[in-house]
């Protein structure tokens, strides 16, 4: 069994900023996802840059979305199993 | 504990471990290994379940899948336990200025006067375990010790894991010590231990009972003293608040290969990347250094200064020391390929450089000659660069293809003043 799946793919998000972010849908692979909840958020400095890396869950799997605060672009990283 | 010290004792259960079951719910109540990266074979941290099941730190990947086949193993990311360090410190911290970062995971806080704001250091104890929940993730614990000093507090968080809450106060800080193990105490090594049993001293009751005079004939003033302090429950030393921290004596890089290096370029880049992550730290410190020091571990060595590291094999050690400050990479690997012209070794497993007897560059003159001084500047250039878009944006041409060694933090935390001053500016 695989635990992660790597993506690695940009995405569009629905997010929702207040003192945090926190990510209400995404829309992959043509396909609209509701996420619930933010399971685990972590910040990396690459430089000057500021990568906000967060593991939403939804009904059928959680993702690992990767927000860049530089061009506001949101990556999504992995698909985990729920 | 009116006329006593409060100290708290915050030690993260498994940490690297349960910070990939809280990031990755599939593999929480699983048993999971971390390794430094994929096909290494030593793992570096354990989840609570493995070590159930006898699986420790530090074992072969091989032996902890004969105890259990179905071991999960994950690669290590370091930048996402440094995130949690931070914000794990920046919670313990709120309940005292006296807070001493131990390790990655580890931190005491001195809380004798400001206990009384919180409710008692109960009551703190159990407000660091809630936002350690509510603020880094619900499957994340701790285990909490509280004493009168950092030894009994050290000992306390560990009798109950995983995240426990234990107390030892005084009138049973003896006792506790009598059922403890030695190896269990903070600051009692293999040598010590086998020095005591040999004197068929195997308990703190029994180290108690022996005279002060005895005590020093058989283990010197120095190690009679701490056994003498430790057998009672004697600490004295003060908990070091996280901005008190003392100015590093010297910088350093290891790095033990996934391979033997067997081809002197590969070695040599090796050495370079080293020396180059070395004196970006130092430089970053504002720091530079005089004492070079340079390792290797490998084998079979026919070498002339052969010093064993610890863990025994084939060691090279060497050093020189410069009557100028350095802190350029090009100047210190230079140094380290003139040190490595001793060794004659086949092959290279593990390489460390360390640039010692550092002191701040402000005090140190504006080199003379122009050459000196275009040479600082490009080396500022390239750092103000490499600050403002990440490590190795520019970086030496000998490094080009290969794998690039980066920054990263370590278990131990021991270089917390770069971690927790220069780091977070």
């Amino acid at each position: 069994m695989s635990y992660e799946t790597q993506v690695n793919e940009p995405i569009k998000v629905w997010a929702f900023f207040d003192n945090g972010i926190f990510p209400l849908a995404i829309s992959w692979r043509r396909r609209l996802i509701k996420l619930e909840k933010v399971i685990f958020s972590s910040s990396k400095q690459v430089g000057q840059l500021k990568l906000v890396s967060l593991v939403c869950a939804s009904e059928g799997a959680n993702f690992e979305l990767e927000y860049n605060s530089n061009n506001y672009s949101w990556k999504l990283k992995k698909v985990l199993p729920a | 504990m009116n006329d006593q010290r409060v100290i708290l004792h915050v030690d993260l259960n498994s940490f690297f471990a349960t910070a990939e079951q809280q990031a990755n719910p599939a593999l929480r109540n699983k048993c999971v290994g971390i390794i430094k990266a994929v096909s290494r074979s030593c793992l570096i941290a354990t989840s609570i379940e493995a070590k159930k099941l006898g699986i420790k730190t530090g074992m072969a990947v091989a032996e902890a899948k004969k105890l259990s086949p179905g071991i999960i193993l994950v690669p290590a990311d370091f930048e996402k336990y440094e995130d949690i360090t931070y914000r794990f410190i920046k919670i313990c911290k709120t309940y005292s200025p006296m807070c001493e970062v131990f390790s990655l995971d580890e931190c005491f806080i001195d809380v004798t006067e400001t206990e009384k704001f919180f409710g008692g250091a109960v009551n703190i104890a159990l407000a660091i375990k809630d936002r350690l929940r509510n603020e880094i993730g619900d499957y994340m614990s701790c285990s909490v010790g509280i004493s009168e000093n950092k030894l009994l507090a050290k000992l306390a968080s560990s009798k109950i894991k995983a995240d426990g809450l234990f107390v030892i106060d005084r009138a049973i800080a003896l006792d506790i010590l009598n059922d403890t193990n030695l190896m269990d105490v903070c600051g009692l090594g293999w040598g010590l231990y086998n020095h005591l049993m040999a004197q068929g001293l195997s308990s703190f009751a029994k180290i108690r009972a022996k005279s002060p005079e005895f005590l020093r004939r058989e283990f010197g003033p120095f190690w009679s003293m701490h056994l003498y302090n430790i057998s009672r429950g004697i600490d004295n030393s003060p908990v070091f608040s996280y901005f008190e921290i003392a100015d590093a004596k010297s910088v350093s890089r290891t790095y033990t290969t996934h391979r033997n290096l067997y081809r002197k370029d590969e070695i040599k880049r090796l050495i370079r990347n080293l020396c180059e992550e070395a004196s970006a730290k130092a430089r970053r410190m504002g720091m530079a250094g005089r004492y070079i020091g340079f390792g290797l571990r490998g084998g079979p060595a026919r070498h002339r200064y052969a010093q064993a590291f610890a863990g025994g094999g084939d060691s090279f050690y060497g050093h020189r020391t410069l009557k100028t400050y350095i802190c350029d990479g090009k100047t210190l690997f230079d140094i380290c390929c003139n040190i490595i012209k001793d060794w004659f070794g086949e092959y290279v497993r593990f390489c460390g450089v360390t640039l010692g007897m550092l002191t701040k560059t402000n005090y140190l003159p504006t080199p003379l000659f122009p050459a000196d001084r275009r040479r600082q500047e490009l080396t500022s250039t390239i750092d103000l660069i490499n600050q403002r878009f990440g490590d190795y944006t520019i970086f030496p041409c000998q490094l080009l293809g290969m794998e690039i060694i980066r920054p990263e933090v370590t278990g131990y935390f021991g270089d917390k003043k770069y971690q927790l001053e220069y780091k977070q500016d």
